[in-house]
């Protein structure tokens, strides 16, 4: 278990490495901190010394981050540039939305690209592995506001199948606004698991412990899963980082290109408009989210992999 | 797992190689050609400006003049598609370089040197693994302002760990194969070591790794586009003229479509060129 | 039950368990199809133990697959393979899956690869046993019956233990305990020994020999070792690039091999127990079964080959009782083949210059320790060396033997300043050369023209980048040896290593093992050294190739004066070459002294050990005379 708790720690440090970068955003704009925070409002001085006081903008740089981290790490992230609403507000409203997605999206995209994955696999060099990888080669080559805008084409434009824009009203309604979304999200999502899942049980399968367990008469079920695509699973594990920085990316994209007011439209609208305060909480949270998912990767791996989790060694 | 590349045979490998090489690996290749062909002389081929407005016209559908139809400010797709492949070629160029560039120098130098030089160029490459690449570009682009060489430059960083860790991967797996050990035993210069003798057998992977780092630039900086952080607006790019005609799916799809078409075309090329590569490399005893 | 012991030859078929007729394997890679065993005819009675022997691109390990229905993809067999009315490769892998385990079993080489590495030891045995009914026992019948299996093989501890846990050797016992799970009448072992260290070796083939008396089930082991063979099975098939050559009881083939080849293998493999006068090698190396589909397979490699040899592939005839041979001419060279083994196998006098020279390397204490990546920061470092101190005087040649994990190869790769030591001294021709990193670039050149390394991988020894000859010209320009004419110089050191001039506009690739491994020993000649540290230079190599790299050795000193590190694990082998020797064992030496002293009256318990462990046939365990 140490392992888990040195894990802990880099994941602590890495954090507050975080938090520092994303402060320094404000730094970072062009114009002083003053001005960026007045943003679109009118300048007087009163207005000025209200901003001044209320981000300690007179505090030397250290104490600023000092307090706006003791804010942070109770979510304030003070309020929004552009509509002066709380930022912690403005996410909570827009996260139900994005949250939906991403399951919606990933529970497709887990089904399809393991079972497709494993699938092309069993069946290598033949058609069907073909069709799979050259599947995977496309949408891996796809960003999200092309395949985006070519399912709407299809599916709402050309067979009216689906809504255009819109999230749609009560809850069977909003998954079917949502669905074309969600593909989108999988499309890409998928193409990465059956690179990852078809690799790892090619590997796998070819390996001389399968061999072995056919050579002495293993049922093929127990070969297929507990040999082959139990080891399969372990690369997957660990790239299960890149899959979830690829599912961020394209659910930004997404909401973007369907009209879906959710937290990645909401960044590239606080981008658009400078709202500063609005991309550091943003940031800070997405931040917290990949750490968060690494950790997590880390346990998983070490449930997958006994080699991990023990430290005996040979005698 | 012995070596990388070989040699001899070379005329009858050549031959194999043309036999073996897949369709669609040899119409990526056709593609990027005319690409090529594309970006050299388009704007002689092209039939009408990328910026000439048509007010007169307005939005139309494909017909005999627009092979394409218009946008709404009337201006051709077809032609503006034919210009945007400059674009879609000179910025994912040079990420693709300065992502090599930057991975082989830091990949040979920690693969080789080890300690650490390694440790802290590892640290660095697996922080920028967790990262979402694109979403950091769009952060650091909206705050410091919008610029197509601050997205390039942005993205050369976040390409090059990937070229970092491979190349260091194969370099830490070439310097403990005997024929380099013997080369450091019988004295020669590291320099010669490096360039002499690592360096080549690793060059193919670099190359391979160059056209899915074009794919994944090409992508990302459409994307930056598509979201109007990269290049300005108005301008002939696929990303841009994507965006600008979305709402126009009802009224003329192929304003939409053809851009995001090619971007996807392009993309899809370069990733398999990319991947058969690697599978050549592999089948010669590499893992990737 | 089953019946007894069938008659020696079962190749009347009634008393066959297992029976291959024109048994013919193809690969097929794009549009090539290459043949892998050509036709081959072989039967295994119940309750025998049949040695299929041969060396790599023979084909053997792809028989043992196919018997089983396993080829790997691309490769296809032909002909029958009939077991209990059955032919196997009719069958369809549903109907295989019921034969494999409960019929016939397949043990691999590899123990490190073999087992899944996710999967307790006990599962894995687990996994093959159904009840009588022939369904999945329960969870905790599973765990007592594997428990009671793997106490059959010695290592009833391991149940709840993961693979990585184990040695080499309790992985090997753990596979077999997983291979005779479903009892199998027939367990095929394909070179079940070869991967491990030589005091498990032992101790793997005993423990196969006893299971298979006490199961009384068949057991056909696959090996590129004779003296495996001869002291374990009852008949041997002698198999050389896809073809049979040689069948026959196991006494009566080492008694008199009655082919040329299995004469030349039997030749090559040197005996443990003296060194010879002069190392017989077959010339050349293995060919691809399809290059010699026309003639006798062995007639490029042959020096009683004829013209006739060289027009048909010759049949297998019978020789003599219950012996096949494959030779045409076996009954012209009977009497020359027996002489020429009668005169091989004289020992020869070792000559002592040993312990009077002046040294020219002396190791002091030498300490080395590694810290583990494979575990967790801060655990302890493993001790590579533990205080080790050795000579090797000028001209002379000195042998480290010892297993996997002796600090062998640390302390090679430490005098050559691959690793730097962590305590005591490295003294090479009065220069201290403890740490490399530390010397001026007058005392390198000087250690670098004085030791040279030969390393164990001949594929992996040479940049496949470059050719032959701008390998060795790249060192001569740095060194300034040869002169002007570096042409001439490149030709000179591959005429010195027995290969054509021609040869150095070729690249690796075009090169067989013992070709590369010869341009390695040319490399490491280019700086004209005084020492060269051979680093299990012949263990790669297939046995025929081996001996002649012996001799290059011998030849090279008698010539050069070169002096030899030689490093192995093979007693037999450093028995030919060198004069002193000193015996590793974690990371300590254990016992040294002149060669013979050591290997015939050891003194220390682990050196016992070893020399028992040299596989030597029947007759040869008897007393001398």
């Amino acid at each position: 278990m140490i392992f888990i708790a040195r894990r802990l720690v880099a994941a602590a440090v890495l954090l507050v490495i975080m938090s520092g970068a994303v402060f320094g955003l404000l730094y970072a704009s062009p114009g002083s901190a003053e001005q960026v925070l007045l943003g679109t409002r009118v300048a007087n001085e009163e207005t000025r010394e209200n901003i001044r006081q209320r981000y300690n903008l007179d505090e030397p740089l250290t104490t600023q981050y000092w307090l706006w981290a003791k804010d942070a790490v109770r979510l304030d992230f003070g309020e929004s540039i552009r509509t002066g609403e709380p930022v912690l507000n403005a996410i909570k409203d827009r996260a139900q939305l994005s949250l939906r997605l991403g399951a919606y999206g990933f529970a497709v995209a887990f089904v399809a690209g393991i079972g497709l994955g494993v699938l092309a696999a069993m069946r290598n060099r033949s058609g069907i592995d073909r069709a799979v990888v050259s599947l995977s080669v496309v949408g891996a080559s796809s960003p999200a506001f092309v395949t985006g805008v070519f399912l709407l084409y299809v599916f709402a434009v050309l067979l009216g199948w689906f809504p255009v824009f819109g999230q749609g009203e009560g809850a069977m309604d909003q998954l079917w606004h949502l669905t074309l979304p969600a593909l989108t999200l999988a499309f890409g999502a998928a193409a990465l698991l059956i690179r990852f899942t078809r690799a790892g049980m090619i590997t796998a399968l070819d390996q001389d412990y399968v061999t072995f367990a056919r050579a002495r008469g293993v049922s093929e079920g127990r070969v297929l899963f507990g040999y082959a695509l139990r080891n399969a699973m372990i690369p997957v594990v660990t790239a299960s980082t890149v899959l979830l920085a690829a599912m961020l990316t394209g659910a930004v994209l997404i909401e973007v290109t369907f009209a879906l007011p959710g937290l990645g439209a909401l960044l590239v609208d606080s981008v658009a408009f400078k709202d500063v305060l609005m991309v550091q909480g943003l940031t800070m949270l997405l931040a917290a989210v990949a750490i968060l998912t690494n950790l997590l990767t880390d346990v998983l791996y070490l449930f997958a992999d006994p080699r991990i989790r023990y430290t005996r060694v040979a005698p | 797992m012995t070596t990388l590349v070989g040699g001899p045979r070379a005329r009858g490998r050549r031959r194999l190689l043309l036999r073996s090489t897949p369709l669609t690996v040899a119409l990526s290749f056709g593609f990027i050609g005319i690409l090529l062909f594309l970006a050299a002389f388009g704007p002689l081929l092209a039939p009408h400006g990328p910026g000439s407005l048509n007010l007169a016209t307005g939005l139309t559908t494909p017909n005999g003049e627009f092979w394409f139809g218009t946008d709404d400010l009337g201006r051709d797709v077809f032609s503006r598609t034919i210009y945007g492949v400059r674009y879609a070629l000179f910025g994912p160029v040079l990420i693709v370089v300065g992502a090599f560039v930057i991975g082989n120098v830091l990949g040979l130098a920690a693969g080789y040197r080890g300690g650490m030089l390694d440790a802290s160029v590892m640290r660095w490459v697996d922080l920028m693994y967790a990262v979402p690449g694109l979403l950091v570009t769009i952060v650091l682009i909206g705050v410091l302002g919008a610029s197509y060489l601050l997205a390039v430059v942005v993205l050369v960083v976040l390409t090059s760990p990937f070229d970092t860790r491979v190349i260091r991967g194969v370099t830490l797996e070439q310097r403990s194969l005997p024929y380099v050990e013997a080369a450091r035993t019988l004295g020669l210069p590291v320099r010669a070591i490096l360039f002499r003798h690592i360096f080549p057998n690793i060059l193919p992977i670099s190359f391979a790794n160059a056209f899915l780092n074009f794919a994944f630039s090409l992508v990302a900086l459409s994307a930056l586009s598509f979201l109007g952080l990269g290049i300005g607006p108005g301008t002939a790019d696929w990303g841009r003229m994507l965006s600008e005609s979305r709402l126009l799916l009802f009224e003329n799809p192929a304003a939409a479509l053809a851009p995001g078409g090619m971007i996807v075309l392009t993309a899809t090329s370069m990733n398999l060129i990319g991947d058969w590569l690697y599978d050549r490399l592999a089948d010669r005893g590499r893992a990737r | 039950m089953r019946s007894n012991v069938g008659p020696l030859r079962g190749a009347d078929g009634n008393g066959s368990l297992l029976e291959a007729v024109g048994l013919a394997i193809h690969s097929r890679i794009g549009g090539d199809q290459r043949t892998i065993v050509r036709s081959l005819d072989l039967s295994l009675d119940e309750a025998e133990t049949v040695g299929i022997v041969g060396e790599s691109g023979s084909g053997k390990s792809m028989t043992a697959r196919a018997l089983v229905g396993l080829l790997p993809s691309g490769l296809s067999a032909r002909g029958e393979v009939r077991l209990d009315g059955n032919n196997i490769l009719d069958l369809s892998q549903r109907e295989l899956g019921r034969i494999r385990g409960s019929e016939v079993a397949l043990v691999l080489q590899d123990p490190f690869t073999m087992l899944n590495p996710v999967t307790r030891c006990g599962d894995q045995v687990a996994d093959g046993l159904v009840d009588a009914a022939g369904r999945r026992l329960g969870r905790r019948a599973r765990r007592e019956e594997a428990s009671r299996r793997l106490a059959e093989v010695g290592i009833p501890e391991t149940v709840d233990r993961y693979p990585f846990e184990l040695s080499g050797g309790m992985r090997q016992r753990v596979a077999i305990a997983a291979a005779l799970a479903g009892d199998p009448r027939i367990l095929i072992a394909d070179e079940p020994s070869t991967a491990l260290d030589v005091t498990t070796q032992r101790e793997i083939l005993a423990l196969l020999k006893s299971l298979q008396t006490s199961r009384s089930m068949a057991l056909l082991l696959i090996t590129h070792d004779l003296r495996v063979a001869f002291s374990t099975c009852d008949r041997i098939y002698v198999l050389y690039a896809g073809s049979l050559l040689e069948v026959g009881g196991a006494g009566a083939v080492e008694a008199e091999p009655l082919h040329p080849y299995t004469l030349g293998l039997l030749l090559s493999e040197p005996p443990g127990d003296r060194r010879l006068t002069e190392l017989v090698a077959i010339p050349g190396s293995v060919p691809a079964a399809d290059d010699v589909a026309t003639m006798c397979p062995l007639a490029p490699r042959c020096q009683w080959a004829q013209s006739k040899c060289e027009v048909s592939h010759p049949p297998l005839n019978p020789v003599a009782d219950n012996r096949l041979s494959a030779c045409l001419r076996i009954d012209e060279i009977r009497a020359e083949m027996h002489s020429l083994r009668h005169n091989a196998e004289r020992p020869a006098v070792v000559h002592h210059t040993a312990e009077a020279s002046v040294p020219l390397v002396r190791v002091e204490n030498l300490e080395k320790a590694f810290a583990d990546a494979s575990r967790r920061r801060g655990s302890p470092p493993v001790i590579a060396l533990g205080g080790v101190s050795i000579t090797v005087g000028v001209t002379e040649s000195v042998g480290l033997v010892g297993e996997s994990g002796s600090g062998k190869t640390t302390l090679a790769r430490c005098l050559v300043g691959l690793e730097t030591p962590t305590a005591g001294v490295i003294t090479i021709d009065g220069v201290d050369a403890s740490n490399y990193g530390s010397l001026s670039a007058d005392q390198l050149r000087k250690l670098r023209r004085t030791v040279q390394i030969v390393f164990q991988d001949p594929y992996s020894s040479l940049n496949p980048l470059r050719t032959v000859g701008s390998a060795l010209k790249e060192v001569l320009e740095l060194h300034h040896k040869g002169g002007r004419n570096l042409e001439g110089g490149v030709a000179e050191l591959l005429e010195r290593v027995g290969l054509a001039a021609s040869l150095s506009r070729r690249k690796p690739v075009a090169l067989s093992g013992g070709e590369r491994q010869r341009v390695a020993i040319a490399r490491a000649l280019a700086v004209q050294p005084r020492l060269i540290i051979c680093d299990e230079p012949v263990s790669s190599l297939d046995v025929s190739v081996q001996a002649q790299i012996l001799g290059l050795f011998r030849t090279l000193r008698d010539e050069l004066g070169v002096g030899y590190l030689f490093i192995t694990h093979d007693l037999a082998v450093v028995r030919q070459v060198v004069e002193r020797v000193y015996v590793l064992y974690r990371g300590e030496v254990v016992e040294s002294g002149p060669v013979e002293t050591v290997l015939d009256h050891p003194q220390h318990a682990y050196t016992v050990r070893l020399v028992e462990s040299v596989p030597r046939s029947a007759s040869q365990q008897r007393p001398m005379r």
